[in-house]
């Protein structure tokens, strides 16, 4: 691989696993709590970037991994697993999308009963609310 | 549930779904069927409320008579007009929101209108009052600000197509 | 600094040399890859392979098949997993009696005419097209979990445009829960149908086969009318659409409940008192 396309994939991982740790820092340092998830979300989307580039394949031509024809030969097996990117990031990453939105949801939800009770989502706010009441 | 009712929306959601699927293969056909049925049965009651409206063949030759208009006439005219004011170097614009009184009843007629005027250059509806029977048109020539007059300019020719077709 | 920011900063820096190592250590293979992983090139060989149907599916797309065959278990239970995330959303929200509308006037609710109008008609669409979606899960890109998540952008766009009291009559708490619940059927049906199938035909079969297998001879059908249907692909698609599109329809409603109404309980269960 030429120097400029490894720095470029140097790059990339670099970039995804940034966000990785900078979304960790919004979970565990922001106080609030429309923060803490807005960051869970980005952890969610970091990862699923990452595989993504991981079962990618730097080849030309690179081809989705569906077989176009209903009744293959072996030429064109051959031909497929020469194109065809990796489709197990793809699978993973296709459900951790959809249940991730599932678990998102059922954290605002929480977020929002907290909200009711607290009137509002700032930790420190809380925290000093339960100190008190405690009193 | 009325069957009647769901004609055209089956029609239109088989349809959909074929020239999404891409393909006219017997699987593609059969499972359109089914879900423009299933679609047609859920959408009909909010969508249709005038079954005889629905099905005139009628209306919808003047609503083909209508596309024809608008995309060949009106278009044309109002891209030009916008066209001319963007090549001249004094660009002489003249914006502003005027009040456009409309005469169409059915919903369909009032947001076809509006649709109208929205895709012509030029006019955009930004707001409507339907209990004064107002549309509020920001207009790139305001060379009037009298409702009536406004609406000769604007959308008169729309209402006249679109109340055979809807109303 | 306390202990917990110090923890805070020892999980971080350690995930960060734990993902580093893991990359420069090639625990992922070189990135970008040229080649294919043992795992991938089995996959993509054996997906459709008319003439070794040992290992086959009966589906084109590779991904499909290893999201609800190769490893379907998995699929299964992240599955579960989405719906424990629903049902613990309908127990935070848990209401007795759904509030109703202050006014009987549509018009009085929701956005403008035009807008109303336009949502109708694409409404109609979005079902269309996200029934396509799930219906050529098997054929194309697409699928359950996808043709589900478009399928709930209706929702929104009715509950914005129309506000929630206009969806009422039909799209309510209880028949979303029964339809979600007619979704994780099919999937439980199509799960355990190879072993009922097993059973009468005297053979060997396994949990959520689908075609079959060197010490298993039980297959689903492979072909639906004239395009490949793999088996439990199809059904399983199309349950997970069902289930999916229902139970983000669900959370959408119960995110959209007026505030008013929660008020009302909190203040009769003096919660308000923090």
């Amino acid at each position: 691989m030429p120097l400029i396309e490894t720095f470029l994939a140097a790059y990339i991982m670099l970039t995804s696993v940034a966000t990785l740790i900078i979304s960790l820092y919004g979970v565990f340092y922001k106080p609030h709590l429309t923060k803490k998830i807005i960051s869970i979300t980005i952890f969610g989307d970091a990862v699923n970037i990452f595989s993504a580039i991981v079962g990618f394949r730097y080849i030309y031509p690179v081809a989705p991994p569906i077989l176009l024809t209903e009744n293959p030969t072996a030429q064109d097996l051959t031909n497929f697993l020469e194109v065809a990117v990796d489709p197990v990031p793809q699978a993973l990453v296709l459900t951790a999308i959809v249940i991730g939105m599932a678990v998102v949801s059922f954290m605002v939800f929480l977020a929002l009963n907290v909200f009711r009770i607290y009137h509002t989502l700032d930790t420190r706010k809380i925290a000093e609310q339960r100190k008190r009441s405690e009193e | 549930m009325n069957l009647k009712k769901s004609i055209v929306p089956i029609f239109l959601a088989f349809v959909v779904y074929v020239v999404f699927s891409g393909s006219l293969s017997i699987y593609d056909i059969s499972t359109g069927i089914v879900v423009a049925i299933v679609a047609g049965l859920l959408f009909s009651e909010i969508l249709v409320k005038n079954v005889s409206k629905s099905l005139s063949l009628m209306r919808l030759g003047h609503l083909i008579r209508y596309a024809f208009y608008y995309f060949f006439v009106a278009e044309v005219q109002a891209h030009l007009d916008v066209i001319k004011r963007i090549l001249n170097p004094k660009m002489p614009i003249n914006p502003g929101i005027v009040r456009v009184p409309y005469e169409v009843s059915s919903d369909y007629a009032i947001v076809g209108v509006a649709g109208s005027i929205i895709n012509t250059p030029g006019t955009v509806v930004i707001d409507i009052d339907e209990e004064k029977k107002l549309y509020y048109v920001h207009w790139i020539d305001v060379s009037t600000q009298e409702p009536g007059k406004c609406r000769q300019a604007i959308c008169e020719s729309f209402e006249k197509y679109l109340t055979k077709v809807f109303d | 600094m306390n202990t917990k920011t110090v923890i805070s900063l020892l999980v971080i820096i350690s995930s960060l040399l734990a993902i580093s190592y893991a990359i420069a250590d090639q625990a992922t293979g070189v990135i970008p890859q040229t080649g294919l992983r043992n795992l991938a090139s089995f996959y993509l060989e054996n997906t459709l392979n008319p003439s070794n149907k040992s290992y086959w599916t009966a589906s084109p797309e590779a991904t499909s098949a290893i999201v609800w065959d190769y490893r379907g278990f998995d699929t299964f239970f992240e599955t579960s997993v989405f719906y424990l995330a629903i049902v613990g959303c309908t127990l935070v929200f848990e209401l007795y009696e759904p509030p109703k509308s202050k006014t009987t006037k549509q018009t009085e609710l929701g956005l403008t005419i035009i807008v109303k109008v336009i949502t109708k008609i694409v409404g109609i669409l979005i079902v269309c097209v996200s029934a396509s979606i799930a219906l050529h899960g098997q054929l194309t890109p697409g699928g359950g979990f996808q043709g589900g998540a478009a399928l709930a952008v209706l929702p929104i766009l009715f509950i914005i445009t129309m506000s929630r009291f206009a969806l009422d009559r039909k799209v309510n708490d209880t028949s979303m829960i029964i339809i979600r619940a007619l979704g994780l059927c099919g999937i439980g049906i199509t799960v355990i149908l190879p072993l009922f199938l097993g059973f009468i035909t005297n053979n060997n079969a396994y949990i959520i086969q689908n075609q079959m297998k060197p010490d298993a001879l039980v297959s689903l059908p492979s072909t639906i009318a004239d395009k490949m249907m793999g088996g439990s692909l199809w059904m399983l698609n199309v349950s997970e659409y069902i289930a999916v599109g229902a139970g983000f329809t669900l959370a959408f409603l119960l995110l959209s409940l007026p505030e008013r109404s929660f008020k009302k309980i909190l203040e009769e269960e003096k919660y308000a008192t923090y």
